[in-house]
């Protein structure tokens, strides 16, 4: 009985410091508190905002036009009028680097969308109603996983055909296994408490214990699986189209900026045609990845660290 | 022991037909097939609809799907894995060929992840909040984010162009007698680079293990009883905080197959990576198939491997259902 209660008050909301002057704090007041303490992510979070600023407000950030080429100024080495020079058709590698952005985040950002509801709606299924459903999904979840991500992607790269929408329903499509196997175990765990009893009890319909009761406990672990959604799908896009399967010229992005790069005369004399693009790939990945440290960190109810 | 692997290879058996089935349809699910590649663009106009009925025929393809789903198992079962449209050789002589340089390239980096990953756990994890712990931890960040394709291209762009230590791709040098010294020149680099992933993951989390591993009671135990330090660390410590790790090294193949497609294609390795890239660009539907076939039962293989080496280190996972 008293474990009940206790778990009763863990679940009440506020959060009551009855020592001090009793200050009452939301769960996201908390969580942006401890995430603000990480110092590094909460740095990350401010770069990633100026990046997707500049990514949505790009032609304000840029003089030239991404894809218009310039016979004569071909090849130029970075200057105060290219700042990061131009590529083999005359074309401002800043430019196609600001733009290029836009699209990487896109796609980053739908893939990892797609691939979240995919994997919430499995893996609720799967975690909550368990027996033959749960055996079957997670057998198939098994199955996509047997293959390495890039290989699959490129098997249906090849069969269904490249460009932006394809490049994100391949990445979406295909990511899901990781959430599903997460959500899943939160569902499994999560169904056998007593709230879960409750509203059982009053005999409310699966679909709603499902998304109201149980979903809003799963929210905390899943935010972080959501950013590192964000950046293996914006790394599986600049892989594809590095290797040409992916979004085709003259759309930039990041990954086809650096298949410049295949070209050994480009990777060893013209570094700005590749440089940029592979620095603002692993800057952009290393901050999302920070800011899912810090949200891991923060929304983690086993750290009693106030 | 022999019933806990009887069981997980029970599971994996209808793993591997949903694999094989996934396979089949998605190459189905492909616009054009092998009669495409029969008919060459200049007897176009002299071929008939009958003609093409004809070779359909003569190949099977007018069968309906599951008929030629159970031929496709039964040449499968034999290891016929049909022929390129491309370079018609059988496909399975094209996978062994490339598979022998493939191989030596996964797996010195496996090694390579292996032995200096845990080694620069256990070093950081027995130094936790130093200047070493901070700067491998902040390295081993790095290392996890960076894709292969990325440190494949500064790696070639540092260690070969800039400071001309390692040859710029290839497997062998051109004209050359093709020592195994040499061989294992050309390997180093792109193997490094390839490896470097494994390095971060399997030091952070032996690393984790460690500090884990040393907050246990046996440890104070140990500690308070007045063992050398060295024997608690290496004997005690280390030889627990590797259960664990047994799991992510073994599990780490996809990624390891992954990364290579990237390090072979830049550093020009024919590999299992190159001659995969070649058929997905020319649609290559018959190596396609047999290339994911490859890994895929690769991938199955090791995570077999890995749950029975893990109840074998670990006896409390055969017991627990």
């Amino acid at each position: 009985m008293t474990e009940h209660i206790e778990s009763m008050t863990n679940n009440s909301v506020p959060v009551v410091n009855l020592e001090a002057n009793a200050r009452i704090e939301t769960p996201t007041q908390i969580a942006w508190r401890r995430f603000r303490r990480h110092r590094l992510a909460f740095i990350s979070l401010i770069v990633l905002v100026i990046i997707t600023v500049m990514a949505i407000g790009a032609p304000l950030f840029t003089q030239y036009n991404p894809d218009e080429m310039s016979l004569r100024d071909r090849a130029l080495a970075p200057s105060s009028t290219h700042w990061l020079g131009t590529d083999n058709l005359g074309r401002d590698m800043w430019s196609r680097t600001v733009y290029g952005g836009r699209v990487s985040l896109e796609v980053g950002l739908a893939a990892a969308g797609i691939s979240t509801v995919i994997g919430v709606i499995l893996g609720a299924i799967s975690g909550y109603y368990g027996r033959w459903v749960d055996m079957v999904i997670m057998r198939i979840t098994d199955v996509v996983m047997t293959f390495p991500p890039i290989i699959i992607m490129l098997t249906v790269a090849a069969i269904a055909g490249t460009g932006l929408l394809n490049v994100i329903l391949i990445i979406g499509g295909l990511r899901w296994p990781a959430t599903t196997r997460l959500v899943r175990g939160q569902y499994l765990s999560l169904k056998n408490q007593e709230f879960v009893l409750a509203a059982r009890t009053m005999g409310l319909p699966d679909w709603i214990i499902i998304t109201r009761h149980i979903l809003p406990s799963v929210m905390a672990p899943l935010m972080a699986n959501v950013t590192f959604a964000v950046s293996a799908a914006i790394l599986a896009e600049a892989g594809l189209s590095f290797l040409g399967m992916g979004i085709p010229l003259p759309t930039p992005t990041w990954g086809n900026i650096m298949e410049n790069a295949r070209s050994l005369t480009i990777l060893q004399d013209k570094p700005w045609m590749w440089m940029p693009a592979a620095a603002a790939t692993l800057l952009t990945v290393l901050c999302i990845n920070f800011v899912g440290d810090g949200l891991r960190d923060a929304l983690d109810p086993q750290q009693q660290m106030s | 022991m022999g019933g806990y692997v009887i069981r997980r290879l029970l599971i994996s058996i209808p793993v591997l037909f949903l694999v094989t089935f996934l396979v089949f349809t998605l190459i189905e699910i492909a616009p054009g097939d092998v009669v495409d590649y029969f008919i060459s663009p200049e007897s176009m106009q002299y071929t008939t609809e009958a003609d093409i009925q004809r070779l359909r025929e003569r190949t099977g393809l007018d069968q309906p799907f599951l008929v030629r789903y159970g031929n496709w198992l039964g040449h499968l079962a034999q290891g016929d894995l049909g022929y390129s449209f491309v370079e018609s050789k059988p496909v399975s002589d094209l996978i062994v060929e490339h598979m022998k340089n493939t191989l030596p390239l996964m797996g010195l980096a496996w090694v390579m992840g292996i032995v200096i990953g845990i080694t620069l756990g256990v070093f950081v994890g027995l130094r936790q909040y130093s200047v070493w712990d901070f700067s491998l931890t902040g390295f081993s960040f790095l290392g996890l984010s960076i894709p292969a394709f990325i440190s494949g291209i500064l790696g070639l762009y540092i260690f070969s162009v800039r400071l001309g230590w390692f040859p710029a791709g290839g497997m062998r040098t051109a004209g050359g007698e093709g020592s195994v010294w040499d061989s294992l020149y050309h390997l180093i680099l792109p193997a490094s680079t390839l490896a470097l992933m494994d390095i971060a993951r399997n030091m952070r989390y032996m690393r984790f293990s460690m500090l884990e591993v040393l907050n246990q009671d046996y440890i104070t135990t140990a500690r308070a009883k007045g063992l050398r330090p060295r024997l608690i660390n290496y004997r005690h410590a280390m030889r627990n905080a590797l259960l664990p790790v047994v799991t992510v090294v073994g599990l780490s193949l996809p990624q390891l197959v992954a990364g290579a497609v990237f390090i072979e294609t830049i550093y020009s390795w024919r590999g299992m990576g190159t001659l995969y890239l070649n058929a997905v660009s020319g649609r290559d539907y018959p190596v396609i198939m047999g290339v994911n076939l490859v890994f895929a039962v690769m991938v199955l293989a090791a995570n077999l491997l890995t749950d029975i080496a893990y109840s074998m280190v670990d006896p409390r996972v055969r017991f627990e259902d």
